[in-house]
């Protein structure tokens, strides 16, 4: 009798051990980027025709200057989105 | 394994506690029951049914257990996934806020600084000096004089190309 309770107890100790842990694999979806940051950075303005005055060329400049800082945000941008995506992201536990 | 633990949970959970209990009770019962010369005879299949019932008793209330652990942690994580899904795109229309605000800042101010090398017509320049005061406008008269002679003459190519070649992209670099 005493063989026969051991070996129920052997049973539901090896029995309890089959039952392997289920892994839970939720895990948090990679963040969608911001649209305006994934647009390349438009080429740089040339200047064009034969005669060109310093206007033509100061104008050239000046919109390249704002091209430049418009790509510059975009790249600052970009540099906070994954500090702050990656804050939140390793907060997730 | 799954389908054992589904079709286990159907049960009510009251069951496999009363079949715990009805295990252990009937051990006690059987070890009672030894001691009772008359009634002895039943302490066997009453101790083998017993322990049978706590076998599984404790087997099923320990998978149970086991599952509703994991209920309760799936439960907790999609909460915590779904808190990091609402902070992570208010942090997007945050930081898109940021960029379309400050994109449109940039190009005014291009816009604007062209605007003041370029020489405006006739009647822009009475409607901007009309409230200005003598020496202002004269001022102003001469800074349009002095770009109208600067547009007129014009540049040497070898200025020209060299700005193009600066504002070109570096060979090999492709998009």
């Amino acid at each position: 009798m005493r063989t026969l309770l051991i070996l129920c107890l052997a049973l539901v100790i090896s029995s309890c051990g089959l039952l392997k842990p289920k892994i839970i694999t939720l895990k948090p979806p990679f963040p969608e980027p911001i649209k305006e940051l994934t647009e390349p950075c438009p080429d740089l303005k040339k200047i064009e025709g034969d005669k060109v005055a310093v206007q033509d060329l100061l104008r050239a400049v000046v919109e390249n200057y704002t091209l430049y800082y418009q790509c510059s945000l975009k790249n600052d941008g970009w540099n906070d989105w994954y500090k702050r995506q990656k804050e939140l992201y390793d907060q997730v536990k | 394994m799954f389908q054992i633990v589904w079709m286990l949970s159907l049960l009510p959970d009251w069951f496999w506690t009363l079949i715990l209990t009805v295990g252990i009770v009937g051990i006690l019962v059987a070890w009672i029951l030894k001691r009772i010369p008359m009634v002895s005879l039943y302490r066997i299949p009453i101790y083998i049914i017993s322990v049978i019932c706590l076998v599984i008793g404790v087997f099923v209330e320990g998978l149970l257990y086991n599952e509703k652990m994991y209920e309760e942690e799936k439960t907790r994580l999609e909460a915590v996934i779904n808190k990091y899904k609402d902070q992570s795109a208010s942090t997007n229309v945050e930081i898109q806020e940021r960029i379309v605000e400050k994109t449109k800042v940039i190009e005014k101010r291009g816009k604007d600084i062209i605007k003041t090398i370029e020489v405006p017509g006739p009647e822009r320049i009475k409607e901007i000096t009309k409230d200005m005061s003598e020496e202002k406008r004269k001022a102003y008269e001469a800074e349009i004089e002095e770009l109208k002679r600067a547009s007129q003459c014009s540049l040497p190519p070898v200025i020209v190309d060299a700005h193009n070649k600066a504002a070109a992209k570096p060979e090999g670099d492709k998009k």
